[in-house]
């Protein structure tokens, strides 16, 4: 915008300076060719003046025409012997009382008052003059030298007429466009068009010795006239140089670089257009693939194949997309391998080596008879009954708000309270523990029915403090728990299997301690622990 | 109709019946091969006396021209020269084989000229500066003014030998130069001659009204 603003800016000065140097040139070199041509017609003044005083003085004219015996006939044809010798188109004799004698144009005509008397009274003071005159319509050039033998007998007056032949000569000196005048009549020209000149001039006074404008039908002349010294009329030359004319070349600069600018612009708007189309089509597409990301579409990738920025700007973008892909990949993964609060709380956290102390309820389960179960089944056929117990009993655990820390063979170790501990992680545990026994009575209701044995169930919960965390190696690790209150747990769910105790569910005084809520228990004792010195008071839970 | 370069003149011989007499037939082309009129052809017999000249020639003023424009003479051959225009003219010539002037005049001049030397004499008018014409005055009685086909016939030569000349208003040096030497008798000759031509520079009648203009 800024540059085709520069460009109209440079074109229109470039435009201005050029008319006004062309104008100027065009004026500067019609006022030399009027001095040209005002220098042309003194010489020939000279020149004919010369002439009629050299052909005044011939004496085989002066014989013819003033000898012993006069004819007109002899005088007319010896007259018109000297006509051709100046190559003058005519040659008038005027008596010394301004009577005219002879005409070489109309040879009848003779003792008629001399058409030019003041001429001849201007020759009568000096040697020999010279006008422009009108005679019968058309301009002549002429001139008055006297007739001398020796003393003055007559006027010799040879004529030069100013026609169109005459005017192109000029123009062949001057290089201008000349007009010979007298008012509107127009006696020759350079110009084509006559009538369009005449019609110009009518009721026009041109100022002399001045460039002025004159328009001709659609053309403009830079004009200037010249009065000539006239006789019976006042006649002038117009001399004109055609402004179209003149300007034709600076019109064609005007056009190239008006076609240049142009080319130009459509050039640089071309350019633009498919430079706006190169990055904003690309700018598009990635916002739209931006879109697809954000919608949850992964598997999204942006089609383009470019070298540059944007290319590898998209390039960028697919690589982020598969890795959104992947991350959410390994998300889904993740919640599957390990229960969805440690997998979210390992993608929340930095996940490095190393725990922390937290007070945890840990369950654990164990199913009875299952070594006899599995006896009768095909090893796919156990494991997907295993899986439809796990399944079942895992979502037990997360309803509750607990979590799978791990599966052991038909063992299930769940804590509630970490990885996020709430204020009824015991109470949570507890009620999880009740429903799974509730739901094993289901399986084994359906297992029964499918002909399947059944099984039994064995849970130990205890809380206490534990370290929770991630551990194993820097490239493979588990978020887990380890301490007394698991191992506690673990052995609370082995001594399910102690026949006096005629409990499924066994729980530490600890948990119940913990628990805000009431559950129908019965005291079994207090237990050593293995490995512990203090005795652990433990309750079967009922309900 | 004048040639402006030069002439090639063939000379034939052609012969009578009579043994002792031949015609000889001259042609004028310039070197362009264009026949030229207006020159004039002329045999001089080796040593022979010359017959006696004819009594008279005219030369004639028509619409201010002279009318011939070449006209050959024996020497000793008186010319006359009549105006048979309305208007009068003034014959004169300058040429040193015969400078004489007739001031203004008309109808038929009381004496002719007599033209008592060998010689090329060009005419004018004092008045009028484009008429022009010319007398060759020779030494022979055999002479013939070339026509328009550029042809000349000598005829009635007594055998003998002949120098055969041709003289031209343009021509360029003197006509010895081109002298040819041939021997007239019983047999048919022929003889060639160019002419180189001087630029034309003489007055032209002055064009009418209705051309020119201020010069």
């Amino acid at each position: 915008m800024l540059l085709t603003l520069l460009q109209c800016a440079i074109y229109l000065l470039v435009r201005q300076a050029n008319r006004q140097h062309a104008l100027a040139q065009i004026q500067s070199s019609l006022r030399t060719g009027a001095r040209i041509f005002e220098k042309l017609i003194e010489q020939r003044d000279q020149q004919i003046t010369t002439a009629a005083a050299i052909l005044s003085r011939d004496h085989a004219f002066q014989e013819a025409f003033a000898g012993a015996d006069q004819d007109r006939e002899t005088t007319l044809s010896a007259l018109a012997s000297l006509r051709g010798r100046i190559r003058a188109d005519a040659v008038l004799i005027a008596s010394l009382d301004k009577e005219l004698l002879f005409d070489t144009r109309r040879p009848q005509l003779h003792s008629v008052p001399f058409p030019f008397p003041k001429l001849i009274e201007k020759a009568e003071t000096n040697d020999a003059t010279y006008a422009f005159v009108v005679l019968d319509r058309e301009l002549y050039a002429i001139a008055v030298a006297p007739l001398l033998a020796p003393d003055p007998i007559a006027w010799l007056c040879p004529m030069f007429r100013i026609d169109d032949d005459f005017a192109r000569e000029i123009k062949v000196y001057t290089n201008l466009e000349i007009t010979f005048l007298n008012g509107a009549d127009l006696f020759g020209t350079t110009l084509p068009n006559r009538r369009a000149i005449t019609q110009m001039l009518r009721n026009r006074v041109l100022p002399p010795k001045q460039v002025i404008d004159l328009r001709l039908v659609r053309e403009i002349f830079v004009s200037y006239v010249v009065p000539l010294p006239g006789e019976n009329a006042r006649p002038i030359a117009l001399l004109q140089r055609s402004l179209d004319k003149e300007l034709a070349p600076y019109f064609r600069l005007e056009r190239t670089y008006l076609g240049l600018a142009l080319l130009g612009l459509a050039v640089s708007v071309i350019l633009g257009v498919w430079i706006a189309r190169g990055v904003s089509r690309p700018v598009l597409e990635l916002a739209s693939g931006a879109r697809e990301i954000a919608a949850g579409n992964y598997n999204h990738r942006v089609k383009l194949k470019q070298e540059d920025e944007i290319g590898s700007l998209a390039a960028s973008f697919n690589q982020m997309s598969a890795g959104l892909a992947e991350r959410d990949r390994v998300r889904d993964l993740l919640g599957k391998v390990v229960s969805p609060a440690i997998a979210s709380e390992l993608l929340r956290k930095k996940v490095t080596l190393g725990g922390e102390q937290r007070e945890v309820t840990v369950l654990f389960s164990d199913l009875r008879n299952f070594t006899r179960m599995s006896e009768a089944l095909g090893p796919e056929e156990m494991l997907a009954i295993l899986n439809h117990y796990f399944t079942r009993m895992a979502g037990i655990v997360e309803k509750h708000g607990g979590v799978v820390d791990k599966y052991v063979g038909d063992a299930l170790m769940a804590l509630f309270g970490a990885p996020v501990a709430s204020a009824d992680d015991a109470d949570r545990a507890l009620r999880a523990a009740l429903e799974m026994c509730t739901a094993l009575d289901e399986l084994n209701q359906q297992w029964h029915r499918r002909g399947l044995p059944t099984v039994g169930i064995g849970i130990g919960i205890n809380t206490g403090v534990v370290v929770a965390g991630n551990m194993g190696s820097e490239k493979r690790l588990n978020y887990t728990v380890i301490g007394d209150g698991v191992n506690l747990a673990s052995r609370l769910e082995e001594l399910t299997k102690t026949p006096d105790y005629e409990s499924r569910v066994i729980v530490s005084g600890a948990t119940l301690a913990k628990a805000k809520e009431k559950y129908r228990t019965r005291r079994l004792g207090e237990v050593a622990v293995k490995g512990k010195q203090i005795q652990t008071e433990i309750f079967a839970l009922l309900g | 109709m004048r040639p402006s370069r030069g002439f090639v003149v063939l000379t034939v011989l052609v012969f009578a019946g009579d043994l002792l007499a031949g015609s000889l037939e001259v042609i004028v082309k310039d070197d362009k091969g264009r026949p030229g009129s207006d020159a004039v052809a002329y045999a001089v017999a080796a040593g022979a006396a010359s017959a006696a000249p004819k009594k008279q020639a005219v030369v004639d003023q028509r619409d201010k021209q002279f009318v011939p424009y070449v006209t050959a003479v024996q020497v000793g051959t008186a010319v006359i020269f009549p105006n048979s225009d309305n208007i009068r003219h003034h014959v004169y010539s300058f040429s040193p084989a015969k400078k004489f002037e007739l001031p203004l005049y008309s109808g038929v001049p009381a004496e002719p000229v007599v033209f008592d030397k060998v010689g090329f004499i060009t005419l004018g008018c004092n008045i009028h500066d484009w008429m022009i014409a010319y007398v060759a005055v020779l030494p022979t009685p055999y002479f013939q003014v070339t026509r328009q086909d550029g042809r000349a016939v000598l005829k009635d030569l007594p055998a003998g030998q002949y120098t055969v000349q041709v003289w031209h208003p343009a021509l360029k040096g003197q006509p010895e130069a081109l002298a040819q030497r041939i021997d007239v008798g019983g047999g048919t000759k022929s003889l060639l001659f160019t002419l180189p031509l001087k630029h034309d520079v003489r007055a032209k009648r002055a064009p009418g009204l209705t051309t020119g203009g201020y010069r």
